[in-house]
């Protein structure tokens, strides 16, 4: 590799390694003030019980459970973005693969703290680890999010190595010596040797294909938790595809608007081009189209098939979700196809703001999976109180809601001074093949 | 790069927003409830007299139950008590045996409850005429058959009068309901015999519950006797444990599945760490 060009890749890619800007500082407290504002919550809810959220004895699932699925569909979509981008060799994945792997394991690490949230007797989760049945799918989640935890981290730290090697060799590089230190143990002596690339390479490899088998499974799982119950709207054999699809939808949607985020605040934009924006506005598209097709088929069949419960609860989404279930299902869904299949409007804003519809779109159509299933009990509410009748999330949620949406900035902003958003690797990998 | 107007972004967002907000409005419940009371009599076991009410609302999706409403329980005008409805929408009056009760020229006591209604819920009301009955029950055993023998009576002017002719049971409680295990008529002398089946579960010691009960009649209501006694097979303080979804044992399949799945996975993983000491391991000898 050309010294002056890696020079220059480093300059442009490691701007906050060097030196924190006062930026960084002012976005990173107001993350924080958001964060200890959900930790506040939580005492409260520790404190006062489940009473203080909006859930109650029907509708035991709330938005905790939709932050869980949001999280794990990003984890997952980021694992099969990243894993495909990598296993076929796409020629414009060096500048998005790394923020690809980085939502892999950044959501993961988030998703399942709202888990805990929901659950009453924090005391007895070890109980699942000790006395499992692995009948039950809960028990199948669990085992399958610590496999995925593993093989996520393992993934991301291998493509990190051939960074850290170069940044443990950047003499130009104003580094702290303990994060010389840090890369100089974490780049394990790798010099790039062949042997050692051809090792390298081959477990780039096994991994990528690991965590796309993981990432497919896993997210099934967590469907399934749902798919083999009975309760009307989850009962279904296409919940497990159907949720893969939509991790992906929001998983792309997210890798979109992130590259929007770090090629304005790190002036990426000779690196991240409108080429990229719309590679991945149209597999947005594609994926949109299929996930479209998978709610028609989902409702279609619920509809027609006119079973007591399934009518209720069709007939809810109809009238009191209508909002929510128009927003999900036909502005989340025809936005991004609208503006993606016009030449014209694909613009780096537009399919940014397509992006941005289809991940809010997603997060309420996780919304609307849950809440009004549990609204609807086969056996009648014992209850008529009006918050036992209708869920809604207090204040609690919402900042605990918002603590993890902080995380997820605060974590990826931490990363982003210990190593490179954009693989210098990849990049330098991309500029050899192009000059053969 | 096609620039777009920041104008027509904001508008877009703008509609987002409007659209998301809307969403958070529940609709209000409009119309009055109509609720449905169930108001019976049970004289137990202990000759407790008790007046119950059950308020319930029908709709699309089921009974549901009518907590908080203050029901009024009557003598023919006289107020006994005002009970509220519990979360399960029952109250319960309990009449004591100081109270003196009204009756009616036939010998029947005449009970009202009443519901005045309120701003959610439409005023409803329900009336029992009662007339006084004793039940006796007896367990014997009779050449190894084991007889339920009830006998019912009403007061007269002269002592007890046997009941003749009316519906009478022995039953079994069971988790969700009573077990009829027979009905029939009283005879003449107000007697009903029954021959108790020897098949019937109880608790590990075979003991159960064994009702003698007069249920809903018409003319007095739930009256009934209760007995604990030996004569159920006793329960099997374990079952043999069997592999399947619900018992403690999953299918064998699946034990198999997942165990494949799980070596699968974490034998890709040990390998990729064994890679990763083999590079370290690499550069070392490059140094020596």
């Amino acid at each position: 590799m050309n010294s002056d060009k890696r020079s220059e890749l480093l300059r442009d890619l490691t701007p906050e390694i060097e030196k924190t800007g006062r930026s960084w500082y002012v976005v990173f407290g107001i993350l924080l003030l958001v964060f200890i504002t959900g930790i506040y919550g939580l005492i409260q809810q520790i404190d006062k019980g489940h009473i203080v959220t909006g859930m109650r004895d029907n509708v035991v699932w709330g938005v905790y459970i939709v932050n869980f699925i949001f999280f794990m569909g990003l984890s997952y979509a980021g694992a099969l973005v990243s894993g495909t981008l990598h296993l076929f060799k796409t020629s414009w994945r060096a500048p998005v693969i790394r923020l690809a792997e980085l939502i892999t394991v950044i959501s993961l690490a988030i998703g399942p703290f709202f888990i805990f949230f929901c659950v009453g007797r924090l005391e007895r989760i070890p109980y699942i680890l000790a006395f499992p049945r692995i009948q039950s799918p809960i028990v199948w989640d669990v085992i399958a999010i610590l496999t995925d935890v593993f093989g996520a981290a393992i993934f991301l730290y291998v493509s990190f190595i051939e960074d850290f090697a170069i940044l443990r060799d950047a003499e130009n590089l104003q580094i702290a010596p303990w994060k010389k230190k840090m890369f100089r143990i974490l780049s394990l002596g790798y010099t790039g040797t062949p042997k050692q690339k051809k090792i390298l390479t081959f477990s780039r490899n096994v991994m990528a294909t690991m965590i796309i088998a993981i990432a497919i499974i896993v997210y099934s799982v967590l469907a399934w938790i749902f798919g083999v119950t009975l309760q009307p709207g989850w009962h279904s054999t296409i919940f497990g595809p159907y949720f893969v699809i939509a991790a992906v939808f929001s998983g792309v949607g997210l890798l979109i608007i992130l590259m929007a985020i770090f090629r304005k605040i790190y002036h990426l934009e000779k690196y991240i081009t409108l080429k990229h924006f719309v590679n991945l506005g149209i597999v947005l598209f594609v994926i949109a189209a299929f996930f479209g097709y998978f709610t028609f088929s989902d409702y279609l069949t619920k509809w027609y098939g006119s079973v007591k419960m399934d009518k209720i609860l069709i007939d809810k989404l109809f009238t009191e979700f209508r909002t929510y279930f128009i927003f999900a299902n036909y502005i989340g869904i025809l936005t991004p196809i609208f503006i993606i299949a016009i030449p014209k409007l694909r613009t780096i804003r537009n399919i940014t703001i397509a992006a941005v519809i289809a991940l809010l779109a997603l997060w309420v159509n996780r919304y609307i999976i849950i809440v009004p299933t549990l609204e609807t009990p086969f056996i009648p509410i014992q209850d008529t109180r009006h918050d036992w009748l209708f869920y809604s999330p207090t204040w609690v949620e919402w900042s605990l809601t918002a603590a993890g949406v902080a995380v997820f900035g605060m974590l990826f902003m931490i990363v982003s001074k210990l190593a490179p958003i954009v693989s210098i690797s990849e990049l330098e990998e991309a500029d050899e093949k192009n000059a053969e | 790069m096609n620039k777009v107007p920041l104008k027509q972004t904001l508008i877009t967002l703008l509609i987002i927003l409007g659209t998301v907000s809307n969403a958070s409005a529940f609709p209000v419940q409009e119309t009055k409830i109509s609720p449905y009371m169930l108001f019976t009599y049970l004289k137990d076991s202990d000759s407790r007299k008790i007046l119950q009410v059950k308020m319930t609302n029908i709709t699309q999706t089921g009974e549901k139950p009518l907590p908080g409403l203050r029901i009024g329980f009557y003598n023919n005008e006289n107020l006994l008590e005002e009970v509220i409805t519990d979360a399960s929408g029952n109250a319960a009056h309990i009449i004591s045996d100081s109270t003196i009760l009204l009756k009616a020229d036939d010998g029947s006591w005449f009970f009202t409850a009443v519901f005045d209604g309120d701003s959610i819920t439409d005023a409803t009301s329900g009336e029992l005429s009662i007339l006084d009955v004793d039940i006796e029950m007896k367990l014997t055993e009779e050449d190894g058959e084991r007889i339920v023998t009830l006998s019912a009576t009403a007061p007269g002017a002269d002592g007890p009068v046997p009941v003749k002719g009316e519906e009478i049971g022995v039953y079994v409680p069971r988790m969700f309901s009573l077990l009829p295990v027979s009905t029939g008529l009283l005879d003449e002398n107000g007697f009903f015999r029954a021959k108790f089946p020897e098949n019937i579960p109880g608790d590990s010691l075979g003991n159960l519950t064994v009702i003698g009960r007069f249920n809903e009649n018409y003319f007095y209501g739930s009256v009934e006797k209760r007995e604990v006694t030996a004569w159920g097979t006793r329960a099997e303080k374990s079952s043999p444990v069997y592999r399947s979804l619900w018992s403690t044992l999953a299918p064998k399949w699946m034990v198999v599945t997942l165990a494949i799945m799980l070596l699968g996975v974490w034998g890709h993983y040990t390998l990729v760490v064994i890679n990763l000491i083999r590079i370290k391991k690499e550069s070392r000898k490059k140094k020596d």
